[in-house]
């Protein structure tokens, strides 16, 4: 794992337990990382882990994902933290989007 | 430019020692001065109904810009400062980042590469770029091949010194 892989924390809200039961319920938005032919594939699997503070094995696998099928799934959040996710991925220069799960 | 070490502390890397030519301060500077090349309209909240959240897309397009105007003070901060490159022989420098430059410093490097990839029509890269070029796609080429190339440096100091 990268030595300086710390994770970017998403925001925290509210009252614990009340939060997290609304978080149960509210999980339905992705996190989702779409391939594009610029971004160095050893710069994503960095970012992956730097954001989501995943080993290396997993960020890895994630950036397979993404190089081979065009996309990978990264997250199911809430729309706070999908969105935060977003903001951090896009600040690397990766294409991330976040997507409404039907 | 290749990263020599990072120095002892007793809980990990809290920076990271490049050995630099005086070729690749130049490029390096002039990749920079590139920055930045991405424009608010690049970011997308949302590949679906992008209506529905307009505020949320106005936000990440804010967020975008002020993190560009962040990076732009630190550029010059940074590089404008005097003694960041050390003189260690007629043609080589030293040069340090803390791992929090390091971090900016490869968003900078990136934005300058996806930047220019997109100012170049998006071509497919591999397996080989563009061979028709105008003077000035050259030398957006080259920006993008080159920021690359530092990206690679400073990806590889995380991963520890190469075989001497």
């Amino acid at each position: 794992m990268s030595q300086t892989a710390v994770p970017i924390a998403p925001p925290k809200t509210g009252e614990k337990e009340k939060t997290e039961s609304r978080e149960l319920r509210d999980r339905g938005y992705l996190v989702i990382c779409w391939n594009d032919p610029v971004n160095l594939m050893v710069y994503v699997t960095h970012v992956f882990q730097t954001v989501f503070g995943w080993p290396k094995e997993r960020a890895e696998h994630h950036m397979m994902q993404v190089h081979q099928a065009g996309k990978s799934l990264l997250a199911r959040e809430t729309f706070e933290k999908a969105e935060h996710y977003v903001h951090q991925l896009q600040g690397y220069g990766l294409n991330a989007t976040m997507e409404r799960e039907e | 430019m290749k990263f020599i070490g990072s120095p002892k502390n007793g809980i990990g890397p809290a920076s990271f020692i490049f050995q630099i030519s005086k070729q690749e301060v130049e490029w390096l500077l002039g990749v920079l001065k590139f920055y930045p090349q991405l424009d608010s309209t690049y970011h997308h909240i949302t590949e679906g109904a992008a209506d529905e959240i307009k505020a949320e897309q106005k936000w990440l397009e804010e967020a975008m810009a002020q993190r560009r105007a962040e990076h732009l003070g630190k550029l010059e901060k940074f590089f404008s400062g005097p003694g960041r490159f050390r003189l260690e022989s007629p043609d080589q420098f030293r040069f340090t980042l803390t791992s929090e430059q390091m971090e900016w410093l490869l968003q900078v490097l990136n934005d300058v590469r996806v930047g220019c990839w997109v100012k170049l029509g998006r071509p497919e890269l591999e397996p080989s770029p563009p061979k028709k070029l105008s003077a000035h796609d050259a030398r957006t080429l080259s920006a993008l091949e080159l920021s690359g190339f530092f990206q690679m440096v400073l990806l590889g100091a995380y991963e520890g010194p190469g075989p001497v």
